[in-house]
């Protein structure tokens, strides 16, 4: 068969990156550390590595973590980023290392990279470990809970030497979000479905940080007990719970439905969100990935399940972070 | 190859009375359970029902439940007819590349953002380029594989499966250039499920699939001849060449119209006529209304457990029918196995 000399070149080539990796390492001269087990560093160096933590030259493949570069003021340091955004604007037209899950290595040793900063993901695993081979720092973030999102903010903080920012930024978050949680309570909680993917209609469950946003903002979640974080669900069992308000952010594309709109959800007048004009189709930036603008989502979405508390949302708040033109509300 | 009695009248009659009788339990199951606990049975006594109720019976769960049934009916009749044509038991409704075809169309759309937006386009951009891609592979795979004025199944089967293996490829490739987002949304579309469509959606899916349907009956007698063998069937006077493109052309579109509308819902098209073909015996006069009725029972029913099981979550349909038709059809093969078609 075809197949033979096909997976002899295979094999051959597989051996090259283990190759360049034993190089590098033996020129480093010292072992990958181990991200989790990483120890507070001396000022001026990563921890575990012989990085400069003010002239390290970082790649940063997930949003997120290029959020809280933005808030540590330490987004001068970074030389590369991903294919799919939203980035802060200072870092958009840096040069790409490809996709978020597989970060080009040959791109990522030309651009000098020695720090990659990404979230956690096991089908990236894999990959992450072959940067680590070659010499490239990997810290994998998990923003997957709050606590893992301040763990995270004080993490890169001790990173890049700025510790005493981190602590505040992170007390900062708490309190914020235990004041709208405060603001909240008092008031009488509405019935709220947030819609990830339409067709199958998929939905924010039972422990995405989503279902924590509408418990802090005053509502309760009607897919509650889906069985996992983003599941698909029945639309009856939508029908029959008859949610007050729908937050549709099934769509990222440009020129997708933004603002109060009852737009697919019109079909379905017997739904109280619809009769009462409160679907919102909100862009998926806004709400959608957790991490330090967690504070911006708990107020976005008191706004949206309390508009007579809170105040109305803006047209802006609903659509694409960094979007200039703001479609005008309607409806 | 028979080792069954032959078809009799009252083994015909008996055989599709009991087929509907089971379709009608299915259906009428299917539209009663659901996650609202409103059930048709209400609407029946005349009960009053909410507005939430009527939405829940006529909008979301009723047109569900009829398009499982047409598209379990087409796939399944699909598979018959091909493995029947291809005289080869592993051959399903999928394998003929036409899905390969369909797929891409409506990955192809899904990357173009169709589905997305509101306008008539969002509602029917997704099926429509699937079944243009359905056609396309159609006409394609039947100029490639007619060598010599003819349809030969070498050529069909091998045709096919080069065409499915390029459009996995297409589909990888637009997959690695598509957003994480429309990955979500690429990855559940190839998945399959079944939608709650408009009436005018089933109406017409309906017409179409019941007429392609009753077009493969007209054709039973030839099937049979087919099992002979091509030779043996062209003594027997049947035209095979006609047939043979007749039925290709036919049974492709029906997939293509089932893939379209609900993605690559798997096992269907292979298991059930395989679980007919014991029960029933190997006459396409019998096996052919058999395989509508009972691929749309079948379906129906997965259907039903693909809502339920894990209610109000659901599970992709796709994976219910292997679940369940993979160990029946275990079990009915060491039962039966000796006295099957294609034994």
């Amino acid at each position: 068969m075809t197949d033979a000399p096909q997976s002899a070149l295979g094999q051959r080539r597989s051996w090259m990156p283990a190759l360049a990796a034993l190089v590098l390492l033996i020129l480093a001269g010292a072992g990958c550390a181990d991200d989790e087990s990483a120890a507070p560093g001396r000022r001026g160096s990563l921890p575990g590595t012989e990085i400069d933590s003010d002239s390290v030259a970082i790649v940063v493949v997930a949003p997120a973590a290029a959020e809280i570069l933005e808030a540590l003021g330490r987004l001068d340091r970074v030389v590369g980023i991903a294919d799919f955004g939203p980035w802060p604007a200072a870092i958009a037209d840096l040069p790409s290392v490809g996709s978020y899950d597989n970060p080009n290595a040959e791109r990522l040793l030309s651009l000098g990279a020695e720090l990659v900063l990404t979230t956690v993901s096991q089908a990236a695993a894999p990959s992450h470990r072959r940067l680590q081979e070659l010499g490239i720092e990997v810290v994998a973030l998990d923003t997957a809970t709050y606590d893992g999102v301040f763990r995270t903010v004080e993490r890169i903080g001790q990173l890049l030497d700025r510790q005493d920012e981190a602590r505040a930024i992170v007390a900062r978050m708490q309190e914020e979000l235990a004041g709208i949680e405060r603001q909240a309570a008092g008031l009488k909680t509405r019935r709220v479905l947030v819609v990830v993917g339409r067709d199958p209609l998929y939905v924010a469950g039972p422990g995405s940080h989503l279902d924590r946003l509408i418990a802090i903002a005053g509502g309760t979640n009607v897919a509650h007990d889906a069985i996992s974080a983003y599941q698909r669900f029945s639309s009856e069992a939508v029908l029959e719970r008859m949610p007050e308000v729908i937050i549709d952010t099934s769509d990222n594309r440009p020129g997708a439905l933004r603002g109060v709109e009852p737009g697919w959800w019109g079909q379905w007048p017997s739904l109280p969100a619809v009769a009462d004009g409160a679907v919102y189709w909100v862009d998926p930036s806004r709400l959608v990935i957790p991490g330090i603008r967690l504070p911006e989502m708990a107020r976005l979405m008191s706004r949206l399940i309390h508009p007579e508390t809170f105040g109305e949302a803006d047209a802006r708040e609903l659509s694409a972070i960094g979007s200039t033109a703001a479609p005008g509300p309607s409806g | 190859m028979m080792a069954r009695a032959p078809l009799t009248r009252r083994k015909l009659i008996v055989g599709i009375a009991v087929l509907s009788a089971a379709l009608a339990v299915c259906l009428l199951a299917g539209m009663s359970v659901g996650v609202g606990r409103v059930s048709l049975i209400d609407w029946l006594l005349g009960r009053a029902l909410s507005e939430a109720d009527r939405t829940i019976l006529f909008e979301v769960r009723v047109p569900r439940v009829l398009l499982a049934a047409v598209i379990g009916g087409a796939l399944t009749v699909a598979g018959v007819v091909f493995q029947a044509l291809l005289r080869n038991p592993l051959a399903d409704p999928y394998v003929l590349g036409v899905s390969g075809g369909a797929s891409v169309g409506g990955v192809v759309a899904l990357l173009l953002g169709l589905g997305s937006g509101a306008g008539w386009l969002s509602e029917a951009g997704v099926p429509l380029f699937a079944f243009g891609g359905a056609l396309g592979a159609l006409l394609l795979i039947e100029r490639i594989a007619t060598v010599g004025g003819r349809l030969t199944v070498y050529t069909i089967l091998l045709t096919g499966a080069i065409f499915n293996a390029f459009s996995a490829a297409l589909i990888y490739f637009i997959q690695s250039i598509a957003s994480l987002h429309q990955l979500h949304e690429i990855v559940f579309y190839l998945m399959g499920r079944i939608p709650s469509p408009g009436a005018g959606e089933i109406g017409f899916l309906s017409a179409a699939i019941l007429a392609g349907s009753l077009a493969l009956m007209t054709m039973t007698r030839d099937y049979n001849a087919l099992s002979l063998g091509e030779e043996g069937a062209r003594q027997l006077g049947v035209d095979v060449d006609r047939i043979k493109r007749r039925t290709f052309v036919v049974a492709s579109l029906l997939t293509g119209l089932a893939v379209s509308v609900a993605g690559l819902i798997g096992f269907v098209g292979l298991v059930v006529p395989h679980m007919l073909r014991l029960i029933l015996g190997p006459d396409h006069r019998l096996l052919l209304p058999a395989a509508f009725l009972g691929g749309a029972a079948f379906l129906v029913l997965t259907d039903l457990l693909s809502r339920m099981l894990m209610a109000p979550s659901e599970l992709p349909v796709g994976v219910v029918t292997a679940l369940i038709g993979g160990p029946f059809f275990l079990y009915l093969l060491r039962r039966r196995g000796h006295s099957h078609g294609f034994a």
